[in-house]
């Protein structure tokens, strides 16, 4: 089993070059139109100020003579209507899990949890400020421990990092409920608030605050960050287990339990998905073997699919 | 207790091998870090609960299996002092009491009764002895009983069983002397030299010195001890007696003795079943009381016998309660069938017999008579009467003619005499097979003077009927017979007039003239009485049958008289078990009850099934069971010693190991078979899991 890591206390969480080029030519767009003073990529049905051109149409009897295009009736004598999109600004927040449980993995390999995380986030980050969202991030155990509010400059992007590396909360224990609510409080207007955690929170209701999150109007989205021997158990005879947010011991003979234990763990995540599926909330798991760039690659391809883009 | 080889029990030290095992596997096995060890511990929680059970009962299991062959491998022992001699193989005879007195509790508020006390010491003597030893058992109640013959105690159970199973307590009275000479006579035939009694008893009321008459047995005497201060009440005597002033009414004597410290008044009950006749309080008077009370017809209407009670709490129950048999001990029974009843019976048949019979005293065995006409007699049962006398009766009818024919081959008495009703013919078809002889004719004599008896020229009465006496006697009338059977008495002219035969295990006498003054003046000579009652005693061979009116002591056997229709015949004792008897042990007509069956205190009661299935009750058969009342007393006495103190001196108790390997080792295999299920099982649980 990868131990926590204890040497690497700063969070590696500057992306790639090639994870950031190969995501380049994807666009996140949002589930809705956001309400947003400042115009974007998002469609908007709000009229605004700014206004980009998308194609030319035959007029049409009835259409308004101001969106007439008189350059292209000189050049072509023909009369086309000039059509626009309105556009607005998206704010996203995103928040990163920094409890002891995501300080699971190996900090060398990338495959440790915090990492990983911080990785997504910074990616998706990167995208929403290069199409001109306004980001911010919030580092959270069971409360809201870092804030950075969001700013829609490209410069913006270091402070993200700089927040995203920050290091772990040793003693932090994952607290889902508060530290939602806590989320939810420090949010404002429709925000595009996505988390990163491993959700390590077997309280009854622990996933009840993302339903309140999006029932305020936010869209959800969650990377559930799980390692694979988390998933797995991949042990040998007789070891003793400790968590990593003070829970008691265990010794244990680990091949005679590791089915039993798969079972918990498959029921554990069809029940996370369940939940989120039925607030509304987009869930995606995101296992640290496989490349970052893949889940964010589905994850937008489902949002794309879903003919939110 | 003690061990061989102690060094062994450094095995047990093994003992803590497995949680050394699990201390150090703890120590070196890795550390792992889990987020979802909550998930973790739900699974274990599912999966391990019955192999976690599975492995401690394995684990159990397996420390006890090295226990036990740590324990058996030190070769454990026990030091068994011999109760008696000195280790080396000898040959005993416990003599063990079953007497009343040892009914009574040991000393404290739980004791136990002493005959329990000395089967658990004869069980401890027993298993004390070394081995090749030999053992037999004795009761010592009377009659002394080979309870198990002398064997070898290692190859046989047949003392620990006899003890176990075949001893209780009883209320017999003791006879330790006699059981003492049995227990020799049994060693006679002993093959170790040394040889011994051992008595367990109470020795209570036998005060004498117990003797030994074989030198080379030692006697050895062990008191079980009683609770001295308890005090003993005892019925002494009982006996029932008619009130001849109130018909069918009865007296009942009763006689109450005390023995040690007892309280000054005692209750007495008289009860029929469970209904309460009579209750009255007694003063003990120099530890005795006396008290007669009497009872009406109404009150022992239908029953057969009462039960005397003492309402006392004392040392032993056993002696508080006696059965009496409403009835004359050891009365006889003669039904006489007059034929000829007339208005006044003042010259009948009846009026005679009823006059003479009554003075029957021989033995000091009192009579009753009871009476039918011709035709009753059909009815009566014939299974308690010792002598039918048929006066004056026509021919009987054939079924009557048959159970008179049963009843004397069974060892019933029949006298006929006749009269005036007799007709040859029927007669003798009637009663052929019993008669001593053939009615010819009845003759009536022409001379006034009538024939005088003559007893010249005849041969002595195998029966010694007193025909001497007769004397004088004129008689007009008379039966002509042709004898078959032996002619005690004769006429002057040489006809018979008194013959008798035998007929089966009973006697038949025929009287060729009538007993009233209708044909002879006999009735009215002096000699009549003495040849009543001659014929009577001599007809009766077994008059002794009803002895059993008389209380018996416990084991005591008895002889009861049964009907000659019997199928089979039971014995229910006072408790309502029953015992059924052999026919085969018949002596006559009466059936020997053994001492097996006797053994406690009451009233027993004889039942018999007819060839027909029929089961009915003999009353005049049943008999009581008295306790002795030696055994009342229960005074503590010294220990009697033997005549030879050297031999009955107490041996310097002897140490013998005896060894437990073998027995810790037995418990080991069961414990392997336990091992090797749990392990089956785990195995089987381990190769459900499925694959992951």
């Amino acid at each position: 089993m990868t131990p926590p890591s204890d040497a690497q206390t700063v969070v590696n969480a500057t992306p790639s070059p090639e994870l950031l080029a190969r995501i380049a030519h994807l666009r996140i767009q949002a589930l809705r139109t956001v309400d947003g003073a400042l115009s974007g990529l998002h469609r908007s049905p709000h009229r605004g100020a700014s206004m980009t051109f998308v194609e030319h149409r035959n007029y049409a009897p009835g259409d308004d003579l101001r969106l007439l295009d008189w350059r292209a009736y000189a050049r072509n004598d023909r009369y086309v209507i000039r059509r626009f999109e309105h556009e607005s600004q998206q704010t996203a927040q995103l928040a990163l899990d920094i409890s002891s449980s995501m300080n699971f993995g190996n900090p060398n390999d990338g495959t440790r949890k915090l990492d990983y995380a911080a990785t997504l986030l910074a990616a998706l980050g990167h995208l929403l400020l290069r199409q001109g969202d306004a980001v911010g991030a919030m580092l959270w155990d069971n409360k809201v421990q870092h804030t950075l509010p969001a700013r829609q400059r490209p410069q913006h992007f270091d402070a993200l990092l700089e927040v995203l590396g920050q290091s772990p909360n040793e003693h932090g224990t994952t607290g889902l409920r508060s530290a939602v609510t806590d989320v939810l409080e420090r949010t404002g207007r429709r925000t595009l608030v996505v988390l990163a955690s491993d959700l390590v929170d077997f309280e009854a209701r622990a996933l009840s605050g993302l339903a309140t999150l999006r029932g305020a109007g936010h869209e959800v989205l969650v990377f559930h960050v799980l390692h694979r021997d988390e998933l797995d158990l991949r042990l040998e005879g007789g070891v003793r287990v400790e968590g990593l947010e003070g829970e008691p011991g265990l010794d244990v003979d680990a091949s005679a339990v590791a089915d039993a234990y798969r079972r918990q763990v498959s029921e554990w995540l069809s029940r996370c998905e369940t939940t989120c599926q039925h607030s509304g909330v987009r869930y995606f798991r995101a296992v640290t073997d496989t490349p970052a760039e893949e889940v964010l690659v589905h994850a937008l391809a489902d949002t794309r699919r879903r003919g939110w883009a | 207790m003690g061990l061989g080889a102690p060094l062994a029990l450094l095995l047990l030290s093994a003992l803590s091998l497995p949680w050394l095992v699990h201390r150090m596997r703890q120590r070196d096995i890795p550390t792992v870090y889990l987020p979802t060890v909550a998930l973790l511990q739900r699974a274990i929680a599912l999966t391990q609960r019955r192999r976690s059970l599975q492995d401690l009962l394995l684990m159990l299991t397996r420390m006890a299996l090295l226990a036990l062959l740590a324990f058996g491998l030190a070769a454990p022992f026990v030091n068994r002092g011999v109760a008696i001699g000195d280790g080396r193989p000898q040959s005993v005879v416990l003599v063990v009491d079953d007497s009343m007195s040892m009914q009574r509790n040991a000393t404290g508020v739980n004791g136990q009764p002493l005959w329990q006390k000395a089967r658990d010491r004869a069980l401890e003597i027993v298993e004390a002895l070394p081995p090749m030893s030999q053992v037999a058992v004795v009761a010592a109640g009377r009659p002394p009983r080979t309870l198990a013959a002398l064997a070898s105690v290692d190859s046989s159970q047949a003392a620990r069983d006899a003890l176990a199973q075949g001893f209780s307590g009883s209320d017999r009275g003791t006879e330790l002397q006699a059981a003492i000479h049995l227990a020799e006579a049994m060693l006679a035939v002993a093959q170790h030299e040394q040889r011994r009694v051992v008595v367990l008893s109470d020795f209570a009321g036998s005060g004498s010195a117990l003797t030994s008459g074989d030198r080379t047995v030692a006697v050895e005497c062990e008191t079980i001890e009683g609770d001295a201060n308890v005090g003993n009440v005892a019925i002494a005597e009982v006996s029932a007696r008619q009130d001849h002033e109130h018909l069918g009414g009865y007296h009942v004597r009763v006689e109450v003795r005390a023995f040690g410290v007892t309280p000054p008044t005692v209750r007495v009950r008289l009860r029929s079943q469970d209904k309460t006749l009579r209750e009255e309080e007694l003063v003990l008077n120099a530890a005795r009381a006396e008290v007669e009370l009497s009872l009406s017809a109404a009150d022992v209407a239908n029953q057969d016998l009462v039960v005397v009670e003492l309402l006392v709490k004392d040392a032993l129950a056993a002696d508080n309660q006696r059965s009496v048999v409403l009835r004359d001990p050891g009365a006889l029974r003669v039904l006489l069938v007059n034929g000829d009843p007339r208005p006044t019976h003042s010259s009948d048949e009846l009026h005679f017999l009823s006059r003479a019979l009554p003075l029957h005293k021989q033995d000091a065995v009192p009579l009753t008579l009871d009476t039918v006409d011709a035709q009753g007699v059909e009815r009566v049962p014939l299974d308690n009467v010792n002598l039918v006398w048929l006066a004056n009766v026509e021919a009987p009818t054939k079924a009557t003619a048959s159970r008179l024919l049963e009843f004397v081959r069974a060892g019933g008495a029949l006298v006929i005499s006749v009269g005036d009703r007799l007709e040859p013919a029927p007669f003798n078809a009637a009663l052929g097979d019993l008669l001593p002889g053939r009615v010819e004719s009845v003759e009536t004599l022409q001379s006034t003077a009538g024939v005088d008896f003559a007893t010249e020229n005849l041969a002595p009465d195998p029966w010694g009927i007193a025909v001497e006496s007769v004397g004088h006697a004129v008689t007009t009338q008379r039966a002509v017979i042709a004898a078959t059977g032996h002619v005690s008495l004769q006429y002057m002219d040489a006809v018979p007039a008194l013959v008798h035969r035998s007929v089966g295990r009973g006697r038949v006498a025929l009287w060729t003239t009538s007993i009233d003054g209708d044909w002879t003046d006999l009735p009215y000579r002096p000699g009549f009485l003495a040849l009543t009652l001659s014929l009577l005693d001599a007809t009766l061979p077994n008059k002794q049958q009803d002895a059993n009116a008389r209380a018996l002591e416990p084991g005591e056997s008895v002889k009861v008289a049964i009907a000659s229709d019997s199928a089979s015949v039971v014995v229910r004792d006072p408790s309502g078990t029953t015992h059924p008897l052999r026919l085969e042990d018949t002596d006559g007509a009466l059936l020997m009850v053994n001492g097996d069956i006797t053994q406690h205190a009451g009233a027993y009661t004889v039942e018999v099934t007819d060839n027909n299935g029929v089961t009915r009750s003999l009353p005049r058969a049943g008999f009581v069971v008295a306790p002795p009342l030696a055994e009342s007393d229960l005074a503590a006495s010294p220990p009697p010693t033997s005549a030879d103190a050297d031999d009955t001196r107490a041996t310097q108790l002897a140490q013998i190991k005896h060894g437990l390997d073998n027995q810790v080792f037995a418990w080991a295999l069961p414990l392997f078979a336990i091992e090797a299920l749990l392990r089956m099982r785990r195995r089987r649980s381990a190769a459900l899991q499925p694959e992951p």
